[in-house]
């Protein structure tokens, strides 16, 4: 079952067409990659589907429902978390804290009783202490809880970036490109981690350039070319088809 | 050393006990007018919280003032439920006016508070219900069941109990799961969003939770001087407020006490001479920013970075001047 | 029933005014992005230095009206160097200080000059009259002085060096550095412009109105709506928003109450930045 649908997407900006005519499904449960050059418009369709962007004509189907239109708030509350591409973390707060906020949807904490301290609150807000910890440990953060967001070299934002939308319960994680900026170590980590990810029930859809991790990750690949896609299917195809690497000869490979 | 959390028990029991050390009445009115500046001060860092300077503060002060002030004179209503009343009417106003306004951020939002603030003092002079511009006089002192206040003792613990109950309730506020959020929204509002927050609500709920703090010690404030007067309730009040927080330092609530407490009894005692004492104020507010931009609460950890560490404070981070 | 030509000279005129007030603050705040809550102050400090140069040092107007533009441009540069240098970037302490530097000057200014509150006297005494409305010398004469400062400002931002400086700055001021523009020359320099329009404003005010400590005040107030009104950083936005203003508060004041200008001016300027913050005139001009 397809969880999201997109069909016949398209956002110009005035006289640019960033997105033309895109149609991807991402089936549930499984990992799929969006890839393509630069400019490409894959993050542009990542913000169309979360709502960030409204888009031109078309329409984006998830979990049955077309969503276009809908605040990227409420799609966010759905399930729909995506992340960004350069690291985007609550700087002033602690890596704990930032956690924290990503468990926002599920917190069901009473204001009223945190500001008073009742007894259920208190205890509650110790157990969204406990799961914000699982989170980071799942993402070796742990031992950095208490430092300051702002303080971290950036590969651990975009770690943080990760935990909270881990934090916020996703059904969809849509990552914007989570191995830029990771050695073929920490890659290697990532992958395992998003495999795992998926092997929770969620279903990863994500952009990246780097082909060993996309190969290696992905089930299924879709390709943008100029707001259009060029192409989809498993790596194997994808990788042999001819216009993808048409459209990647002198923009190079990222090869790890 | 002095533990750190033994500092605001001290205050406290010295505020309460304050008053069999004072005498005259003009004693009396200086605290209780510090106790209102820290309300005020308190509730206008909330909003700042939220990543806003706001210089309309004072016409939610307004606000509450008048309400309550029209809930007993016109409506008879007793004092205390003018009171809460006047902190509901001036949390709900506030809220239909920040609304339409989330878009509008930094200098821009200080200007557009400060017309905001303009635009409720001429409403005030202009109609009558609201005394015009001559104001409203003899407006009764409270009564509590009974109770009526009578010299400047059931004042003092009012603004006194007013005042902590808004420190503390703000300090919770700050550290709970709602705070947190109204900072993160401050912070990166995409993040945010992408995790489900729903950034309108929060602000405004925020704001109106500030509003209805100022509106309370605007309705105290009524019935204490006995009168209301719109060109009190105009920009200069705001900016009061605001450089009180700033100068103590907008990054903790402390530094909120501290700017209110301290820079508004220097105002009080600059009433006399007038244009000395303006000419300091204003220079200690040039001197502040340009050498503790953190406010005066950052002076323990500034003199400890020149490797000065006052013995009797453990030092603590500084995060900010609250909004960034 | 009021001359209605008067109402609108009396509009013009004031708008020609605070457009020069505006103007110094369009290029201080749109354009070089520093808060200046002091600004009408700098007003206030030019017609007291006009005063002082007339009245009490018996200085010919024309020669104390350039002097007077000289030393605020003096002031304004000093003002950048000593205090606004320093925070350049950070917006709350820069509201903080420009409030305690109003409040500097206005006591400076009721130390020193006092609690006088009038006038420097005709410059050039009489009226023209025409169609029933008269206008007195001093007045078309201030008109005719900030037309020219207006367009010397124009052509200065448009055509020298340190206009495109200041443009380039203004959009970006480390792309600005990296082609060789001193940053810091250029603010100093914009500072030292800003309040030379600001004190050509008070001296130009001087002969009409009476000069007091607490002057600069509302022309504050108009300069801010005004710059919302026209467009942050846009010169010709300020110009017309001034106009607009100066003939708004007239109309309004005459037939309903200078209260209710006050009031409606301010409101229109929080819509403003609520629903078109870019100014009414942005995309236009």
């Amino acid at each position: 079952m397809a969880l999201l649908e997109v069909r016949g997407l398209t956002k110009s900006f005035g006289g640019l067409v960033a997105v033309k005519g895109v149609d991807v499904a991402v089936e549930q449960g499984k990992i799929v990659g969006l890839i393509g050059p630069n400019g490409a418009g894959k993050t542009t369709l990542f913000n169309l589907v979360s709502g960030f962007l409204k888009p031109t004509s078309g329409k984006i189907i998830y979990d049955n429902k077309d969503i276009v239109g809908m605040k990227p708030h409420d799609i966010a509350r759905k399930g729909l978390i995506r992340t960004f591409q350069l690291a985007t973390v609550f700087a002033p707060l602690t890596v704990l804290q930032n956690t924290l906020i990503g468990l926002h949807l599920g917190a069901r904490v009473n204001t009223v009783g945190d500001v008073f301290a009742f007894p259920t609150v208190v205890r509650r807000k110790s157990e969204l202490n406990k799961r914000a910890e699982e989170i980071l440990k799942f993402l070796d953060l742990l031992t950095q809880k208490d430092e300051l967001a702002s303080n971290l070299p950036y590969g651990y934002q975009k770690c943080l970036g990760l935990a909270v939308a881990l934090a916020a319960n996703p059904r969809l994680l849509m990552l914007d490109e989570p191995a830029t900026g990771l050695n073929a170590e920490e890659c290697q980590m990532m992958m395992e981690r998003i495999r795992a990810i998926r092997d929770q029930g969620i279903t990863v859809l994500l952009i990246e350039h780097s082909m060993n991790f996309v190969m290696g990750l992905c089930e299924w690949i879709f390709v943008l070319n100029f707001g259009e896609k060029i192409a989809e299917g498993s790596h194997d195809k994808v990788s042999q088809d001819e216009e993808v690497i048409e459209a990647y000869l002198g923009e190079g490979w990222s090869l790890k | 050393m002095i533990r750190r959390g033994l500092i605001p028990v001290l205050l406290v029991i010295v505020c309460a006990l304050l008053p069999l050390a004072l005498t005259s009445g003009f004693h009396f009115n200086l605290v209780i007018m510090v106790f209102l500046a820290v309300i005020y001060t308190v509730s206008l860092r909330l909003v700042l919280r939220s990543g806003l300077l706001s210089f309309g503060h004072s016409a939610f002060i307004g606000i509450g003032a008048y309400a309550s002030v029209l809930l007993t004179m016109e409506c008879g209503l007793p004092f205390l439920v003018s009171f809460l009343l006047a902190g509901v009417v001036s949390a709900v106003i506030g809220g239909l006016v920040f609304y339409p306004a989330l878009k509008v951020r930094g200098a821009y939002f200080v200007m557009m508070t400060w017309g905001v603030c303009e635009v409720f003092v001429a409403i005030y002079k202009r109609f009558q219900i609201f005394g015009g511009t001559q104001g409203i006089w003899g407006v009764p002192a409270p009564e509590i069941f009974g109770f009526e206040f009578v010299g400047k003792i059931p004042y003092y613990y009012m603004a006194f109990i007013l005042m902590l109950v808004v420190i503390l309730i703000c300090y919770r506020l700050e550290k709970s799961r709602f705070g947190l959020i109204v900072r993160g929204t401050a912070t990166s509002e995409e993040l945010s969003v992408s995790v489900g927050v729903n950034i309108a609500w929060y602000k405004v709920t925020n704001f109106a939770i500030a509003c209805f703090f100022a509106g309370l010690g605007g309705s105290f404030l009524a019935h204490y001087i006995h009168l209301v007067d719109a060109e009190t309730f105009g920009w200069f009040f705001s900016e009061r407020i605001a450089t009180y927080m700033l100068v103590g330092g907008g990054g903790s609530i402390w530094g909120a006490i501290i700017g209110a407490s301290t820079l508004s009894l220097l105002h009080e005692f600059w009433r006399g001479a007038t244009e000395y004492g303006m000419l300091l104020h204003g220079g200690l507010l040039i001197l502040t920013m340009l050498f503790l931009p953190q406010g005066l609460v950052s002076i323990p950890a500034v003199l400890k970075r020149r490797g000065i560490s006052l013995k009797i404070f453990s030092s603590k981070k500084v995060a900010g001047n609250g909004a960034s | 029933m009021e001359n209605i030509l008067q109402v609108l000279l009396n509009g013009l005129q004031m708008g020609l005014l605070y457009a020069l007030m505006a103007l110094g603050f369009t290029i201080i705040f749109g354009m070089m992005h520093v808060v200046n809550f002091a600004h009408g102050q700098l007003l206030m400090i030019g017609a007291v230095v006009a005063f002082t140069l007339t009245i009490s040092s018996g200085l010919n107007y024309f020669l104390a009206l350039p002097l007077t533009i000289l030393i605020m441009a003096i002031i304004g540069f000093l003002l950048d160097m000593t205090m606004f240098r320093r925070i350049r970037t950070n917006i709350m302490a820069q509201i903080v200080l420009s409030i305690g530097l109003g409040l500097v000057l206005v006591n400076l200014a009721l130390i020193f000059y006092g609690l006088k509150n009038q006038s420097i006297g005709n410059v050039f005494p009489g009226t023209a009259d025409f169609l029933g409305a008269h206008l007195s010398f001093d007045r078309i004469m201030a008109m005719g002085f900030a037309v020219i400062f207006i367009l010397a400002l124009y052509w200065l931002i448009k055509k020298t060096r340190l206009g495109r400086a200041m443009r380039a700055v203004q959009q970006n001021p480390e792309a600005a550095a990296l082609q060789g523009v001193s940053v810091g020359w250029t603010y100093g320099l914009s500072w030292a412009l800003a309040a030379a329009l600001a004190g050509a404003a008070g001296a130009l005010m001087a002969p009409i109105f009476p000069v007091g400590a607490a002057m600069g005040y509302r022309p504050m107030a108009f300069a801010f709506v005004t710059v919302i009104l026209g467009g942050l950083g846009s010169v010709p936005g300020a110009v017309v928003g001034a106009l607009v203003i100066g003939f708004a508060e007239s109309l309004i004041s005459t037939f309903a109450g200078s209260q209710l200008a006050w009031g409606a001016i301010f409101l229109l300027a929080v819509i403003i930045l609520i629903v078109r913050p870019q100014g009414l005139f942005k995309g236009y001009i």
